[in-house]
């Protein structure tokens, strides 16, 4: 302590050790301290006032009052230790399953049925068996990437069948429940999805097929181009019929029934407003996506959070989508364990 | 500027990378103030600086199976949020760029009056913040690092990317200015003179 009684105040301010003493002492040294200027009170008087300086200066605040930290501190802990646990990546919502659905890709269809999938599942293992059969256990959509280039939406706990290579002149596929897919357009090789008893033909498009059941219905619903269904028996007057853009159909035991859509589900207002813009955030878009195919889309928010594209995927599939949007920001994605992950270092 | 333990932290942040949840609040509890006033002099914007720091603990909280447990926290926080910012102002604005290299810090340093008890440490006070003020930019960043936010060299190194070399260059050279330059008491006196005056002969 001594050699501090001889430097001068300007000294002292500046001085490493004094400044330690000051700001952050150890007990003992704060002891000591306090000890010395109680014992030499005149002495310390210049200490005291080098003490006080270097206390008093400080850097001039921007003021950020006490509610804004704490809330700035709450949303930090909201997005850290308050959350369930959970991978690095965050996870997005559930979107209740719509039952149903219109696609409003380039060419859309949807079978969707009333009664529920384990009769379906019966029925369909007796005619395939177990064999060869991709489940979606998860609570989730889960998204397959065929060879051509399709992808298969699989709704919780459906099923399909895909063969290990496609033939030269068709794709065919089996599905138990409800998938939604998206086809590559290929006119040399329609793509067949066998559910239930029902088949579906395209040529290139999206739509998703639930499985009926043995009393069961089967819905199907074209937004855009043009598909066919067939009960059995379909060379038949009334077993099978073409469904246009707007129309659905639904299919049983006694026959076809053709009706007009409602385009009121998740995936189509999805596709009617989250892809056409100046400024779509790619975020947001991505998370309308995930909500409206119920599927887990990967990514780092923090990273794509500046991400901005101009789009018009109208009439464009969701993984077409997601191609041309990842492109667009240097971005790279892939297809793994059914969900989408997007990698990107940011915008 | 508070000056925090640097044990605790370092405890905190120990803990924290072990897994314990409540170690990360205390740490953030107890670092955001500085953290908040240390970005202060890289922005005037209050809402980009705190999604500043809010992306560097996300960050943190995020990559703590792969942190360091051994390193002092305070100079890698101080030091990713100083990336960020830089990043978040040069990214709006090119122009940004060339200034960020030599005026990007704009600290103000001033008197806390509530901690003044005599005239002679108001004085002294006044003449060492009008001393600091009058320092570039680098060198009082140095200054606020080491002399406020008690950081070691190599720990400032860290923080503004540098070497350790050159905070103790710069550093030396603002103590030696800062020793050479302190404002004369004359103008204090002045000051002083004024006061007493108002103090007695204008009541």
């Amino acid at each position: 302590m001594e050699h501090f009684y001889r430097l001068t105040a300007e000294e002292l301010v500046l001085n490493e050790d004094f400044r330690r003493i000051v700001l952050a002492p150890t007990p003992e040294q704060a002891l000591e301290f306090r000890e010395w200027t109680n014992r030499y009170p005149a002495e310390s008087r210049t200490l005291l006032a080098a003490a006080e300086a270097i206390r008093a200066v400080r850097l001039a605040h921007t003021p950020l009052s006490e509610t804004d930290q704490a809330q700035a501190i709450d949303r930090i802990f909201d997005l850290t230790t308050r959350q369930p646990q959970r991978t690095v990546t965050r996870k997005l919502y559930y979107w209740a399953a719509a039952a149903a659905a219109v696609i409003a890709i380039s060419i859309g269809l949807y079978l969707g049925q009333g009664t529920k999938h384990a009769p379906s599942l019966t029925n369909a293992s007796t005619k395939s068996g177990a064999y060869g059969w991709v489940r979606n256990d998860h609570a989730r959509s889960q998204v397959i990437r065929l060879a051509d280039g399709s992808s298969v939406f699989l709704k919780p706990g459906s099923a399909v069948r895909i063969p290990d290579q496609f033939a030269a002149s068709s794709r065919k596929i089996e599905l138990k429940g409800e998938a939604f897919f998206e086809v590559e357009p290929d006119k040399s090789r329609p793509f067949f999805v066998y559910a239930g008893n029902t088949v579906t033909r395209v040529l290139g498009t999206s739509f998703s097929v639930s499985a009926p059941g043995a009393a069961g219905r089967t819905v199907v619903s074209v937004r855009t181009g043009k598909v066919s269904v067939s009960l059995p028996d379909g060379t038949q007057p009334g077993r099978s019929a073409e469904i246009v853009p707007g129309q659905q159909a639904t299919l049983s035991g006694e026959g076809i029934a053709l009706s007009l859509i409602h385009s009121d589900d998740a995936i189509s207002r999805f596709l009617a407003t989250a892809a056409n813009g100046e400024h779509i955030e790619v975020v947001r878009y991505l998370v309308s996506a995930s909500q409206a195919f119920d599927l887990e889309i990967d990514f780092d928010p923090r990273k794509l959070k500046s991400c901005k594209i101009r789009a018009n995927f109208e009439g464009m599939h969701l993984m077409e989508q997601i191609d041309a949007m990842c492109r667009a920001i240097n971005a790279t994605y892939k297809v793994s364990d059914g969900k989408i992950v997007i990698v990107s270092r940011g915008c | 500027m508070q000056t925090h333990s640097k044990q605790s932290e370092e405890s905190l942040w120990k803990s924290f990378i072990l897994g314990n949840n409540d170690a990360f609040e205390l740490l953030v509890n107890g670092i955001y103030p500085s953290l908040f006033q240390y970005g202060c002099k890289f922005s005037r914007d209050p809402e980009m600086i705190k999604d500043c720091i809010q992306d560097v603990f996300l960050r943190v909280w995020e990559s703590r199976a792969n942190l360091n447990h051994s390193i002092p926290p305070m100079p890698y926080l101080f030091a990713s949020l100083r990336r960020q910012l830089h990043q978040q102002v040069t990214r709006n604005d090119g122009a940004a760029r060339d200034y960020w290299e030599t005026e990007y810090f704009e600290a103000v340093f001033t008197v806390e009056d509530a901690m003044i008890s005599s005239e002679a440490s108001k004085e002294l006070s006044d003449r060492f913040a009008a001393l600091l003020n009058g320092l570039p930019s680098r060198q009082k960043e140095i200054v606020l690092l080491k002399f406020f936010e008690n950081l070691s060299r190599e720990e400032i190194a860290a923080t503004m990317q540098i070497t350790p070399q050159s905070v103790s260059n710069t550093l030396q050279k603002s103590l030696n200015w800062l020793r050479n330059n302190w404002p004369t008491t004359v103008l204090s006196a002045a000051l002083y003179l004024c006061k007493y005056f108002d103090k007695n002969f204008n009541s």
